[in-house]
């Protein structure tokens, strides 16, 4: 990343080769399959623009993903927007959920959707990307404290969702 | 599922509520249920196995890496978080010390050393704070031990507090216009402090542009409330905590609504 604020282009190559997967996976299991590379494309510019505020010797990813959680949001913002813009001219017909592609049949990403957005959030970042509680708690500008408590809960609602499916 | 499965899940639900941290590994007998268990594998398996990753689409990895290859060019890092918490204090003290000089130090003539000390500790402490809280969120993905809303609200309170607690209730001269006048100058006195604070700022961005602008406002308006601390010769209750504290608010709410045009907050939007 120093490399990168000194504006070498071999150091983008491989910044661009070896985060691009982990923060696909993270626009994956967080959107709907027609906005991800968009959104992923758009979180790159950001951290192009923004790139003089990595500080050396700080964790990476945190400040990678602090950037596409930021990106994610905005666009859900939009999202919002536009759509609460679009019932209020006329009411449109029901479209085929647009969620995170089905994979087999332990499909934990659908058991993720029924999680507020919050907590939605920090077990991705745990469990999809790999982060660990303190690198969360940098992401999400919130404290160790605070991630491990949305964790817990989420685990909780995700239990009792099992429950009345009749997993347990 | 039978009883004893379900107790099964139960104490690998206990386990994983243990962990100190969720995404560390269960217990290897955890592990042998989860091989059986759907629910369990359902819950906890990514911890063992992480999810295979989706592919990118080359298109959109060349194209990212054009894009920014044409816009590539050496930048300055910003200055590290305790850099920046030492010129924030430096401005603070800087700017406090000449003020509440060339003022007049009915305050110090009024307070009692056992009022002094834990107001100005109170200070102190709030300012060192404020000054970490707003290093800490004019860049994205720094750990914050402690959020600037929590650090504003236990401010605030305890402010109060001190007010409540070591000042006498009575009142004096006339409490709304000598009250407003107070205000006016604290806030008067957080202008320049503000303007200064923003400037060694300009060049962050942070992920929450308004909670920085709160901050930092709140930082400016302290300064207000400790110059009026040692000047105001009006040192009770209800003048310090309605007059006073209310340059925090009326700080912070100015700083609220400058925090996105006052750093490269742009530089996180499309």
């Amino acid at each position: 990343m120093v490399r990168y604020q000194l504006g070498d282009a071999a150091a983008v190559e491989e910044l661009v080769q070896r985060l691009s997967p982990r923060l696909m996976r993270f626009f994956a299991a967080t959107e709907p399959p027609g906005e991800r590379e968009d959104l992923f494309q758009d979180c790159w510019i950001r951290v192009h623009r923004s790139r003089h505020t990595y500080r050396a010797g700080e964790p990476l990813l945190p400040w990678i993903f602090a950037i596409a959680r930021h990106t994610r949001l905005d666009a859900y913002r939009r999202r919002r927007r536009r759509e609460s813009r679009e019932l209020a001219v006329d009411v449109l017909p029901e479209v085929a959920s647009a969620g995170p592609e089905q994979s087999g049949g332990e499909n934990f990403d659908r058991l993720l959707e029924k999680l507020p957005e919050g907590q939605r959030e920090v077990i991705v970042m745990l469990k999809v990307t790999g982060m660990s509680l303190e690198d969360v708690a940098r992401a999400t500008s919130s404290t160790v404290g605070a991630v491990k408590q949305k964790a817990h809960r989420a685990y909780s609602t995700l239990r009792s969702v099992l429950e009345k499916e009749g997993h347990a | 599922m039978a009883a004893e499965e379900r107790a099964v899940c139960r104490s690998v639900d206990a386990e994983f509520d243990c962990l100190a941290d969720p995404g560390a590994p269960l217990s290897a007998a955890a592990r042998q249920h989860m091989a059986t268990c759907a629910r369990c594998r359902l819950l906890y398996g990514h911890a063992d196995a992480p999810p295979a990753t989706p592919a990118v689409s080359m298109a959109a990895v060349e194209a990212t890496r054009r894009t920014l290859l044409t816009e590539l060019s050496p930048v300055r890092p910003i200055r590290s978080a305790a850099a920046t918490t030492a010129l924030l204090g430096l401005v603070f003290v800087s700017l406090a010390i000449p003020l509440i000089a060339m003022s007049r130090i009915g305050g110090f003539r009024v307070m009692r050393w056992w009022q002094m000390l834990p107001m100005s500790a109170l200070f102190a402490v709030c300012a060192i704070l404020l000054c970490l809280s707003v290093s800490w969120q004019m860049a994205p993905g720094r750990l914050q031990r402690i959020s600037g809303k929590s650090l504003r609200t236990v401010l605030a309170v305890a402010f109060v507090a001190g007010a409540v607690v070591l000042f006498p209730w009575q009142l004096q001269g006339e409490f709304v216009r000598s009250g407003a006048r107070c205000l006016l100058e604290g806030s008067a006195m957080a202008l320049p402090a503000m303007a200064l604070f923003v400037l060694l700022l300009r060049r962050g961005a942070p992920p929450e542009p308004g909670m920085l602008g709160s901050t930092m406002g709140t930082l400016a308006g302290l300064l207000g409330v400790t110059v009026l601390q040692f000047t105001c010769p009006l040192q009770q209750t209800l003048h310090l905590a309605l007059w006073h504290g209310g340059i925090l608010l009326v700080a912070a709410l100015a700083g609220a609504a400058i925090g996105p045009y006052s750093t490269r907050a742009g530089a996180m939007r499309p």
